[in-house]
């Protein structure tokens, strides 16, 4: 046979492809439970750093069994709806008042699921109609001894450069100053718009800064190129080399904070 | 003094010694004689990109190491059949997903490490080398052949590697393998005269020790650009 012939080419491709497709999905599906199982233990330490119970510098010798026994001990974990609903808004243009249909976040109520089963849930969800898809979202809550809330953490995430970044959002029990930040998964580049992973740049969310203003609105934290002005408690230093990540960062984080406003504001003191 | 050559691209059909000449050279030469990185100045990216610590260093080795020699190995039993005008296709083919088998054992026993080595498991699909090897060598040698080639330059390559990793780690953070070898009393900050050398730790010190180690090899080799 004419292995340079077009027929054959064809075919040899296919059938190399269709090895390895094979090959590489049964060493995922081998390995699947396995690598689930370390997404979630990662997502409960960088919650666990976020609320300020654990920091990985100084503590990097926590067993796996220490951290995850932390986690259930201090951190209640919730799954809340968010209900979303079209608002009418006037907007000037060009001289004309107009009205515009925007979404709005509606209320934010707390459900019976269990946050283990979300994952399960939020595929069921997936089956519905989507007029019917309830839209459920993961609440974090730092308790003290007694039970108390002394914190609370939500799930960050939304484009940067070239990837969706991940994160946890952690704020004291006023939910306005900001307890900490961290990312868990992105595709940015090392060095530049991956430097969100930068435990000093990180720090620096949780010196003083605040998400709502004097009034009580979501303004978030702005990431600011060029540097944050001294003592403005909305604005953090820009990335340098990163503008965009950076403008991202502020954007989503700000979204992320006022999905859960209604909700914040019904638990925090 | 002159570099090797490659063992002349022809198969015998008489019966060969299991390890032969040929297959000792094929192992040994990339060690030093013909090192990827210090001679052909291959895999320069990742070299200067993983080596900030040795921990992720080693496993970065150790995925370089299966990837080339398994893809050295398949490409050889397939030398044969594959089509001359698509080869670079199923090579890249094989090694892309052999890089994503790596990736995904990484993620599901090295959680930690693999999130270290964030996208330059991935980039090995990228590296010089492996594609080097496939096309120069693996495409007119026998699978072992191949096999132990693919082992030789993975070794050149994981060599030196770790030195470059081991005097980072040691002269930026007084570490190895995140152990504090550097006693505290050297430290400036006790009276001593130790400062954590905060060059190491970015890319221009691994170019500045790379080209060291290059510099030495070729020296104590005898390799010159002129030959």
């Amino acid at each position: 046979m004419d292995k340079n012939s077009n027929q054959f080419v064809v075919v040899f491709q296919a059938v190399v492809c269709v090895v390895l497709a094979v090959l590489l999905a049964a060493t995922y599906n081998g390995l699947k439970d396995d690598i689930e199982a370390n997404e979630a233990f990662d997502k409960q330490k960088n919650i666990l750093k976020a609320v300020g119970l654990w920091d990985p510098r100084t503590q990097a010798d926590k067993s796996r069994k220490e951290l995850e026994a932390l986690f259930a001990n201090s951190v209640k974990a919730d799954v809340l709806e968010v209900k979303r609903g079209i608002v009418e808004q006037q907007v000037k243009r060009a001289g004309k008042v107009e009205v515009d249909k925007v979404e709005r976040v509606q209320d934010v109520v707390k459900t019976d699921i269990e946050y283990a089963n979300l994952k399960e849930a939020l595929r069921q969800e997936s089956k519905k109609p989507k007029d019917q898809r309830r839209e459920l979202v993961p609440f974090f809550t730092r308790v003290d001894d007694a039970g108390k809330p002394v914190g609370f953490c939500i799930p960050i995430s939304g484009y940067g450069l070239w990837s969706t970044l991940y994160g946890y959002l952690a704020l004291e029990s006023d939910g306005n100053h900001v307890k900490g930040i961290t990312f868990y998964k992105h595709g940015e580049t090392p060095g530049l718009g991956g430097e969100v992973e930068n435990p000093g740049w990180q720090a620096s969310w949780a010196d003083g800064k605040r998400v709502l203003d004097d009034s009580g609105n979501v303004v978030g934290v702005e990431v600011k190129k060029g540097g944050a002005p001294a003592g403005d408690p909305h604005a953090v230093d820009g990335l340098s080399g990163a503008t965009i990540t950076s403008d991202g960062v502020t954007k989503f984080v700000k979204h992320d904070l006022e999905t859960y406003e209604p909700y914040l504001r019904k638990v925090r003191s | 003094m002159t570099a090797t050559v490659d063992a002349p691209v022809q198969e015998t059909v008489e019966k060969q010694p299991l390890f032969g000449k040929k297959e000792k050279r094929a192992v040994l030469d990339p060690l030093w004689d013909d090192n990827p990185i210090s001679l052909q100045v291959l895999g320069i990216c990742s070299a200067l990109a993983v080596t900030l610590k040795l921990a992720p260093t080693l496993i970065m080795c150790a995925a370089v190491i299966f990837v080339v020699s398994m893809s050295n190995t398949i490409i050889s039993l397939l030398r044969n059949l594959i089509p001359n005008k698509i080869r670079i296709i199923v090579m890249l083919t094989v090694i892309a997903s052999l890089v994503a088998v790596v990736d995904t054992m990484l993620k599901a026993y090295a959680f930690e490490l693999s999130k270290a080595l964030s996208v330059f498991v991935g980039l090995i699909v990228t590296n010089c080398i492996v594609m080097g090897r496939a096309e120069a060598f693996a495409m007119a040698n026998p699978p072992f052949r191949s096999f132990l080639d693919g082992l030789g330059n993975a070794l050149g390559y994981s060599w030196i590697l770790i030195v470059v990793a081991t005097f980072r780690e040691l002269l930026g953070a007084g570490e190895i393998l995140g152990v504090q070898v550097i006693p505290a009393s050297w430290y400036a900050a006790e009276g001593g005269f130790f400062y954590d050398n905060g060059l190491m730790v970015l890319a221009p010190g691994a170019f500045i020790l790379l080209g060291i180690v290059i510099w030495v090899q070729r020296a104590i080799s005898g390799y010159s650009e002129a030959n």
